[in-house]
């Protein structure tokens, strides 16, 4: 895929690797439109890639644990704001530190709907609107969590485990078309999820990420794990008779 | 997070509680809890200004974006978590550039904010107050303030120069200089002692824009060194590269050993002495050369290793410095500490409250961390009281309240104003304790 004055929606750009793909993208020269919760975040980072980089980029709050929230409805309105799209990226999630599996509902909701129903709420409109025009890519961002779950993110492994086989169905359904459906199996990131907790292995930059996403734009790659090392530590974890594994603590 | 913070010379450490807000909401929410709060940047201030016991360091370099910027009269505003370094690739390209910035690239702007810092131009542009036209803070007790010399200006004059003590920076509209040379011409001029650098440097201060010195104060010629004048060019080619290695206090340290001792730093001194006399008299810097001078030379500062350096850097009245450097000589060969590196800018202006601002000559030494050193630095403390000057507090960790009290006239006058707009005293740091602020 050619980078020229190409646009994307990216979900979840006000911070980690979300604003990181805004800054890399902004730098290719992409129009952009940036959502996230908060107005000041995205009006702040709107301005500095205009400045930097002097890109057109426009700002969509967008409250994704809102019940009310409509993937179509906010298709529409990226589509009134930029016209032609060419990717969309679901970056935004959340994680929360009480994540045992038997949280209080809102919780529970908060992390199903982040990370898995507003998702593919959000991913479907777009592959409707894909399919339509016959070509675009979307992008999904699950986690080394949905193949080797803990007791301390059980909400947030299943509904990642749900993304991705959200985004293989997706692929396949695509498989004969100029529709690109890729997804990455993050390991440990530099970003505010990652930041104070204990981690068995180095966290790679935010900006990394965004770059490897950049290059594999054109490439029909399915789900990659970020770094490639994950995949090889994921299968071994999934290997492990339960007596061992029950055991980790990690 | 508890992490373990040491100040940029290595002799603080505290394990401290941080925080890294990457939004607003985040951010506000961590500066609005009831715990207290010190903002903290790239962490290379030489003394524990952004850290301290059962205090939260909130680090604010994940707000470093561009958001305003007016190149019809060159001015930016920028969120105080930007680096210089990201700063001046933005700038340069766009033929602006701040003319006030200490050596180092990795420095955030709220980390220039907070010490009211100089580069080596001070004579000719001020120290970082000067290219500070607007803030805006946010304390939780006031909620956010914009403040300017026009507007509160007040909150403008303790936070500038008020070592993050005052609330979190949100963002700093600052003064840019139109650039209108792409290199610098540096001459080195080689002089016998301190009082001849002074002399040719007061005389010089008017003619060019960038002036330091460098001197070996270790062997039997006290003082050879040369000055450096730096003047404006045209050259052909991109000069506005710039390339760092990033250097923080955990990485400054990292070698367990310090490599600096008598015999180790004569000779390495020697052998830079010889590498200046070999180099020629000009020399044709790039920009970014000039206004970073330490960028490739990170390893100097890892060579002190896990003990860490001091510093002393004192500004001395012109009518003092000759008697003044008179009794530096005897102090320094009276305690045989080695000293890794000395220099000499010539600073112009009118300090207040704490700031490390006024007319006369600027030293900066360097020695190994240890007890002669301190008991060095102690004598140096008599000296500069008894010659009328003032140290700055960003660059020694020894410093007591007791003793800047008696050096800066409007110590108290500080103390007071703080106390006046945080009383409850919401931010704090290891530094605010030390001076009893």
């Amino acid at each position: 895929m050619s980078d020229e004055r190409k646009t994307a929606v990216i979900v979840g750009a006000s911070s980690g690797v979300g604003r990181a793909l805004a800054v890399a993208l902004a730098a290719h020269g992409w129009k952009l439109i940036l959502s996230a919760r908060d107005r000041r975040d995205l009006d702040a980072l709107t301005a500095d890639l205009t400045l930097r980089f002097n890109a057109e980029c426009h700002p969509i709050p967008v409250d994704l644990s809102n019940r009310d929230y409509s993937g179509p409805a906010f298709c529409e309105q990226c589509v009134s704001a930029l016209g032609i799209i060419d990717a969309l990226f679901y970056v935004a999630g959340t994680i929360d530190d009480h994540d045992h599996g038997s949280t209080d509902d809102e919780t529970t909701r908060k992390l199903a709907d982040v990370n898995y129903v507003t998702a593919i709420k959000t991913l479907g409109a777009f592959a409707k609107l894909f399919g339509q025009r016959g070509r675009g890519t979307l992008v999904g961002f699950s986690s080394i969590a949905a193949a080797a779950p803990r007791r301390q993110n059980v909400v947030y492994a299943s509904a990642k485990a749900g993304l991705e086989a959200y985004l293989r169905g997706l692929r396949h359904r695509f498989a004969d078309t100029s529709v690109l459906v890729q997804g990455y199996a993050l390991g440990y990131v530099d970003t505010a999820m990652a930041y104070g907790k204990e981690l068995l292995l180095p966290a790679v930059s935010a900006d990394a990420v965004a770059n490897e996403v950049v290059r594999n734009l054109s490439r029909d790659i399915g789900i990659k794990y970020y770094p490639a090392y994950w995949w090889l530590i994921t299968l071994t974890l999934r290997l492990l008779p339960w007596f061992i594994y029950k055991r980790l603590r990690f | 997070m508890k992490r373990r913070l040491t100040s940029f010379d290595g002799t603080e450490s505290f394990e401290a509680e941080c925080v890294r807000p990457d939004r607003y909401r985040q951010l506000f929410a961590e500066l609005s809890s009831p715990r207290l709060l010190i903002p903290r940047g790239a962490g290379l201030t030489y003394c524990a200004a952004s850290a301290g016991e059962n205090v939260v360091s909130v680090d604010a370099r994940s707000f470093n974006r561009i958001l305003e910027f007016d190149p019809t009269v060159g001015y930016v505003t920028v969120e105080a978590g930007i680096t210089l370094g990201d700063l001046y690739r933005f700038t340069t390209p766009r033929n602006w550039i701040l003319p006030v910035m200490p050596g180092s690239p990795s420095i955030t702007v709220g980390g220039c904010i907070a010490p009211n810092i100089h580069g080596k131009n001070q004579f000719k542009d001020g120290n970082f107050r000067a290219v500070t036209d607007e803030l805006r803070l946010f304390h939780p007790d006031h909620g956010e303030i914009v403040c300017s010399p026009r507007e509160r200006p007040d909150v403008f004059n303790l936070t500038v120069g008020g070592y993050g003590l005052t609330g979190f920076i949100l963002s700093a509209r600052l003064r840019l200089q139109r650039l209108e040379h792409s290199a610098f011409r540096l001459r080195r001029l080689k002089v016998r002692s301190l009082s001849e650098a002074a002399e040719m440097m007061k005389d010089l201060a008017n003619k060019v824009q960038v002036l330091y010195s460098w001197h070996d104060l270790n062997g039997s010629e006290f003082g050879r060194g040369f000055v450096y004048a730096g003047d404006p060019i045209e050259s052909e080619g991109n000069n506005h590269e710039l390339r760092y290695q990033e250097l923080d206090a955990e990485t400054r340290g990292r070698w367990r050993f310090p490599m600096f001792g008598r015999l180790s730093t004569r000779s390495s001194l020697a052998a830079y002495a010889l590498s200046q006399r070999w180099a020629g008299e000009e020399e044709t810097l790039t920009l970014a050369q000039a206004f970073f001078p330490p960028v490739g030379k990170e390893f100097y500062f890892k060579l002190f290793g896990r003990p860490g350096l001091r510093e002393y850097q004192v500004l001395i009245p012109h009518d003092e410095w000759p008697t003044a450097v008179e009794r530096l000589k005897q102090l320094i060969v009276s305690h045989s500490v080695p000293i890794t590196l000395a220099s000499l800018k010539i600073f112009r202006g009118r300090g207040a409250l704490i700031d490390f601002e006024g007319d006369g000559v600027c030293l900066t030494l360097d020695a190994p961390e240890g007890r002669n050193t301190r008991e060095l630095f102690a004598d140096l403390d008599r000296w500069t009281e008894h010659a009328g000057g003032i140290v700055n507090i960003s660059k020694d960790s020894r410093l007591q309240g007791s003793f800047l009290e008696r050096i800066f006239p409007e110590f108290d006058r500080f103390r007071q104003q703080l106390t006046v707009f945080d009383p409850n005293r919401r931010f704090d740091s290891a530094l605010r304790k030390r001076l009893d602020v």
